[in-house]
């Protein structure tokens, strides 16, 4: 029950952002139609009970160091772009996750996919493939602060 | 002042996209473009966003979101075609 | 102070977008061009948007910007994530018809 009230009111709030407006008109039809999207969507948009509303202290830092780090990793790379001789030396490495969830290296992969100079190639269970511009940034993937951070998160979640 | 600089903002995306034209014509193979055509629709998604505040409409905003939903999975559908059939013919 | 502000990013946007754009067209591979292009998606879009943000100020038009700011940032890697999977699997086709 607790589940259903969270994801209605979460597509309520998507559904008065789009209109602009908040009516009991409006409000009626979108309780019918949120209620017609929750039957028909089969999977669990929260994969662990709540991850949002519990944990928003790490979500936020996560948030925080990811921007600094795509700042600092996008200037880098525009400094190798408009360099007249670019010394770039591709390479593709693989590393295992130490992470458990499929959720949290889903945001792993993603976060090493949005930071410029990393790229994930795939990802098998644990084994993850990551192209690099530099031979550097090689290094600072294997220990990178996202999986801290994700880790942490984990082991939190895991005592509960 | 400021619808000033929207306008010269926008006029340089603009340019910028020409340029991505360049790779996406010539790109040696099928992943090349549909790299160069994801980098013009994320381009597009900003230059709709401008226009509608020279405008000043706001519903463009709508169309934004619609049109950032439709890129994906266009590159999503293409990318698993060329995987399907390998792209080299054609 | 505003209009400063508003200059900067958008400036700071298209910089970044013309970066990509000049990656996209010099660097030598597949691979290397989709390094280029997240920083588009990434840092272009973003200080865009956020000038509009900031020129708009607080109301559902600028919520609705995040929302593209958000989607952006969760749909494009998946993109180019599936790019780049695409090639690993074409390269390895090859690998198997030159045996």
């Amino acid at each position: 029950m607790k589940r259903i009230m969270k994801s209605i009111l979460m597509f309520m709030v998507f559904w008065i952002i789009l209109t602009e407006k908040i009516n009991i008109e409006i409000g009626i039809v979108g309780i019918i139609l949120c209620s017609f999207v929750y039957v028909f969507n089969r999977q669990d948009l929260f994969p662990d009970n709540n991850f949002f509303f519990n944990k928003i202290l790490y979500t936020l830092l996560y948030s925080g160091i990811l921007l600094k780090e795509i700042i600092v990793a996008n200037w880098d790379v525009a400094k190798i772009v408009l360099s007249p001789h670019m010394d770039i030396s591709p390479q593709t490495i693989s590393f295992d996750t130490k992470l458990q969830s499929p959720f949290y290296r889903m945001i792993l992969a993603n976060s090493i996919t949005l930071t410029p100079g990393t790229l994930t190639v795939d990802l098998k269970r644990k084994h993850m493939i990551v192209h690099c511009l530099k031979k550097e940034y090689a290094e600072q993937v294997i220990c990178s602060k996202f999986e801290k951070i994700l880790l942490k998160i984990e082991a939190i979640e895991h005592d509960q | 002042m400021i619808n000033k600089c929207l306008i010269i903002s926008a006029v340089c995306l603009s340019i910028t996209i020409i340029l991505c034209m360049i790779r996406a014509v010539k790109g040696p193979s099928n992943l090349d473009r549909l790299v160069a055509i994801n980098v013009i629709n994320t381009k597009i998604i900003v230059l709709i966003a401008i226009v509608s505040f020279v405008l000043g409409e706001t519903y463009f905003i709508d169309v934004v979101l619609v049109y950032a939903l439709i890129s994906f999975i266009a590159s999503v559908i293409i990318a698993d075609y060329i995987q399907k059939t390998g792209g080299k013919e054609s | 102070m505003k209009l400063l502000f508003i200059t900067l990013f958008l400036i700071g946007g298209v910089f970044f977008f013309t970066v990509g754009t000049i990656g996209i067209l010099r660097l030598p591979d597949l691979l290397t061009r989709a390094h280029s292009a997240a920083k588009c998606d990434t840092l272009g879009a973003m200080l865009c948007l956020m000038a509009l943000i900031i020129y708009k100020g607080f109301s559902f038009t600028s919520l609705k910007l995040l929302f593209v700011i958000l989607f952006i940032w969760i749909t494009n890697p998946t993109a180019t994530h599936l790019i780049a999977k695409t090639n690993l699997m074409e390269n390895k086709k090859d690998k198997k018809l030159m045996e």
